[in-house]
């Protein structure tokens, strides 16, 4: 999955610090971009391959905190490591349940920084994956007509021809025509195939049925 | 016309009626005892020339003997009154001599009785008759009785008596009078005897006309007499102008003495009777014409005052002397005034009281005034002590008896000296002294601590208002004094817990300081610890070039650089903060720090136990940062015996004094000691083996034991636990 050029992002205000992470991180082969101050960050265009961020909780303009927080608005999702000088429980449970992937009191071990830049990675790689296949998926089903688009839903949960044709007063000969336009149009063969299609295409209404 | 009748009957009027008019003025005054001899006198005179008359026209020798004989008796009363005049008006004249006089003349009269016809002659044998004043008057012709000379030497002795009092009535000065009285008498009773003697004994053969010459006596007399009346009559007019004068006078008396608010009277002690101005009867309530008597006049004195001034007036009815007295009248319309008294009585000549004669001065304002100021002085919250010129105490309110312990008696009239500490007295007194040469209001003793002494001869800090007061009696001070031990303790009070406060924010700046004192120093922590684990990883990788080497390696440096000037900061900063300086006895300040962390040890459930040096010298230092180093240790100690059963955690401070010029405390816990590993590196900074600790606490103590001049160390004590002791120069140490 590797394809795109994957990014790790400094942001701290000392300049100290920010050197010896850039050389940290590039002993560990990550590219590395950095920023000593998160609005200079958001002023950047969102790096498209995989990519994690590391940010200093203390900063003075916008604070780590509030930089999450701006993210989420924005629905990005950049997968955040927070470092801090002087952390404490409460502040470290709420950007952790905000969706962190670390949070990390200095000094911290360098390995344990790594580590976290690791899976950091990997998750921002995966979810990059899962995008790509919902916005695929979506584009198949945009094809259908929305009779056959009400058909597929009756399908995906689980009624037979007849049945369908009952649910919606046609003729069975009809249902069974549009539903192999759908299978055709969609390029599958199987009720299975087409549950799963459904499932990346993070489809609300059928999700909630097959639940 | 008749010349002898005319002239005798003339002389025997003009006499009755001197003697009439001078009786009429012995009527009057019976005092003018004089006068009634002279009306005596006068009629004696009168009788005489009565009986000289019917001599001269006697005309048989027998009729002329019985007349002599008889003539004796107005003779013997003119000679016996003109003694007593002579007594009573010149105020002289020998006693026996008038005694002898009136005597020998009594005598003579008896005498005169016994002979036959008379004491002047024998016989008398014929009677010739004269012409006089162109009548014929008879004489006597006969054989002179010897005895007559009894007669005559009563005359005699009537002259030197008479002679005798005008001498010293002259030598007294009362030369008019001794000349008139004595000098008429002398020449008159002279000539009259000289004749009647002459005729007696044949010499002259005249008529008898001794009265003539007597009416010339009682004509002087009266003259002088008529003086007297004169002078009197003058006396009267001038009297009288004075009266007008003294009505005047008291006229203005009675103004002078309304306008003084004064009450003039008079005490006429044998009458008891007392005179009162009717202004003030009026005052009083009695009646124009009511008697007043003593005791009536006293029932305006106030039922109150009534016993004492009694016994006042008893008292000076003895002795002459002035009286004064204040006290209280109640007039009727139930007016309470206050008066002074002043009186004198006056005594006659055998020490009787006569009169007493005084006034009443109205002092009620003074006395209201007088009650104010005592009432405010009683009602000060300060005590009070009025103290006149000569140091002694005149006043005192009730404050001040509670404050000193003594009553009211025992201190009025000793000298202030009583309430001042023994071994200030006697500079007091040159205190005092200094204070009335230039009386100013001022606090006493300013800059300096005032004590005073109770009665039972403790202490108390005092603070003193002094205020000079003139007087007609001369300089007092009025001393306000107020017992500030109270205040003192509450200041001492408020002092400590000050320091508490501050001790208290410093050690919290601290905590704040070393928060951030943290994320200070992990900033170039994290740096370097990042830069040296990247140098690592690129030798690993063998892709480390000389240049990058450099570079990580001065930045490591420069952070390290960085983390020392911070703890360098820090460690000036708490020194900076404390340049206070003084001498500290550190045994109170191990109680005084025990006392502060007392909730802590409550709630450690731990017992801290004191073991101090006595006479332990005193150090020089920053009181607050010794306070720190203990409460460090103490606080040590109390997390030392956390995991110790309740029954082992104590904490043992002891001090002592090592005899070489330093002293040490020593903190000790029953803990489980200190481990030879951490011992070493215990009072590094940022040395922690605690959970949440900051590894500072240890690392300021031995900065502030060693920017004192002392050391700290750390062992385990036998029997467990660890004992931290540091050491500390003496005052006497350092100044050496």
């Amino acid at each position: 999955m590797m394809t795109e050029t994957t990014m790790v992002f400094v942001i701290d205000d000392e300049l100290s610090v920010r050197k010896s992470l850039q050389r940290l991180l590039d002993a560990a082969h990550y590219k590395v971009e950095l920023f000593k101050s998160a609005t200079e960050f958001l002023s950047r265009s969102p790096h498209p391959g995989p990519s994690c961020v590391i940010v200093d909780v203390q900063m003075p303009g916008l604070n780590g905190i509030d930089f999450q927080k701006a993210l989420v608005k924005s629905r990005r999702e950049e997968q955040l490591i927070f470092i801090t000088g002087h952390g404490n429980i409460s502040m470290c449970a709420k950007v952790m349940k905000a969706g962190a992937i670390d949070f990390l009191t200095k000094p911290f071990k360098p390995k344990a920084l790594v580590d976290s830049v690791e899976r950091a990675l990997v998750r921002s790689a995966e979810q990059r994956c899962r995008t790509t296949e919902k916005i695929q998926a979506r584009a198949l089903l945009e094809l259908l007509t929305p009779r056959e688009f009400e058909v597929m839903e009756l399908v995906a949960q689980g009624m037979l021809n007849k049945q369908i044709a009952g649910e919606l007063g046609t003729a069975e000969k009809t249902v069974k025509c549009q539903r192999s336009q759908v299978m055709r149009k969609l390029g599958i063969t199987s009720v299975a195939e087409l549950m799963l299609l459904l499932q990346k295409a993070e489809v609300p209404s059928v999700i909630r049925t097959t639940n | 016309m008749n010349w002898v009748t005319v002239i005798w009957s003339v002389g025997t009027g003009m006499c009755l009626t001197l003697a009439l008019i001078e009786f009429i003025v012995w009527w009057r005054d019976r005092t003018a005892r004089a006068t009634l001899a002279f009306a005596v006198l006068a009629v004696a005179v009168a009788i005489f020339a009565a009986f000289e008359l019917a001599l001269m026209q006697a005309q048989t020798p027998e009729r002329y003997g019985t007349i002599v004989r008889w003539l004796h008796v107005p003779l013997w009363a003119l000679v016996a009154s003109l003694v007593v005049f002579v007594r009573l008006y010149l105020k002289a004249g020998r006693l026996w001599l008038a005694w002898a006089v009136v005597g020998v003349r009594t005598l003579s009269l008896m005498l005169n009785f016994i002979f036959t016809p008379n004491i002047n002659f024998q016989k008398i044998t014929a009677l010739r008759h004269i012409r006089f004043l162109g009548e014929s008057v008879s004489a006597p012709i006969g054989v002179t009785n010897p005895w007559v000379l009894v007669a005559q030497f009563s005359l005699l002795l009537l002259v030197i008596f008479v002679a005798d009092a005008a001498i010293t009535a002259w030598r007294r000065g009362d030369r008019r009078q001794a000349f008139t009285v004595g000098g008429s008498i002398l020449f008159f009773v002279v000539a009259g005897t000289a004749q009647g003697t002459a005729i007696n004994w044949g010499i002259f053969s005249t008529p008898v006309t001794i009265s003539l010459f007597y009416q010339g006596l009682v004509a002087a007399m009266a003259y002088e007499l008529s003086y007297d009346m004169l002078h009197a009559a003058a006396l009267a007019h001038r009297l009288q102008r004075s009266e007008a004068g003294l009505r005047e006078g008291e006229k203005q008396m009675s103004l002078a003495t309304a306008a003084a608010g004064l009450i003039v009277w008079t005490w006429d002690i044998p009458r008891d009777e007392v005179w009162l101005s009717d202004k003030d009867r009026a005052l009083f309530g009695f009646s124009q014409n009511e008697r007043l008597t003593g005791e009536r006049v006293r029932r305006v004195v106030h039922p109150d005052d009534r016993q004492f001034v009694s016994a006042l007036v008893n008292r000076s009815l003895d002795a002459d002397k002035e009286l004064e007295a204040e006290y209280r009248l109640l007039l009727p319309d139930g007016r309470v005034r206050w008066v002074n008294r002043r009186g004198r009585i006056e005594f006659d000549s055998e020490g009787k009281p006569i009169w007493e004669r005084g006034v009443l001065i109205d002092i009620t304002e003074r006395k209201q005034a007088q009650e104010l100021f005592q009432l405010a002085t009683e009602a000060s919250p300060s005590g009070t002590v009025l103290v006149d010129h000569q140091g002694r105490i005149v006043l005192v309110n009730a404050h001040a008896e509670k404050l000193f312990g003594y009553t009211r008696d025992e201190l009025i009239g000793k000298t202030v000296e009583i309430l001042v500490p023994k071994r200030f007295a006697h500079s007091h007194a040159f205190d005092r002294a200094n204070f009335f040469a230039t009386p100013e209001a001022r606090p006493m003793g300013a800059g300096r601590e005032l004590f005073a002494r109770r009665k039972d001869g403790s202490e108390f800090p005092i603070e003193i208002g002094l205020n000079p007061i003139q007087t007609p009696q001369g300089p007092f001070v009025l001393a306000n004094i107020v017992d500030i031990s109270a205040r003192l303790t509450a200041e001492e009070d408020a002092r400590r817990r000050r320091e508490q406060v501050e001790l208290l924010s410093r050690v919290s700046l601290l905590g704040e300081m070393t928060a951030s004192l943290a994320h200070e120093l992990n900033q170039p922590l994290t740096a370097i610890v990042n830069n040296a684990t990247a140098a690592m990883q690129y030798i690993e990788q063998g892709r480390l070039n000389q240049e990058q080497l450099q570079e990580i390696l001065t930045d490591v440096a420069a952070d390290g650089r960085r983390a020392h000037n911070i703890m360098r900061n820090v460690r000036s900063a708490i020194k900076k903060g404390t340049a206070i300086h003084g001498r500290i006895n550190v045994n109170d300040l191990v109680k005084v720090v025990t006392h502060m962390v007392h909730p802590d040890t409550v709630a450690h459930f731990c017992k801290v136990e004191l073991s101090l040096a006595r006479d332990l010298p005193a150090i020089e230092g920053d009181p607050t940062q010794i306070q720190q180093v203990l409460i460090n240790l103490v606080s040590n100690a109390f997390d030392a015996l956390g995991g110790v059963p309740p029954s082992r955690r104590i904490v043992e401070i002891t001090t002592s004094y090592d005899g070489d010029g330093t002293i040490s405390v020593a903190v000790r816990d029953h803990g489980p000691g200190v481990s030879e590993v951490t011992r070493e590196r215990l009072f590094e900074q940022f040395f922690t083996t605690k959970q949440e600790g900051l590894g500072m606490g240890l690392a300021i103590v031995r900065s502030i034991v060693e920017s004192h001049g002392g050391s700290i160390a750390v062992e385990n004590a036998e029997g467990g636990g660890a004992r931290f002791r540091f050491r500390l120069p003496t005052k006497e140490e350092l100044s050496q």
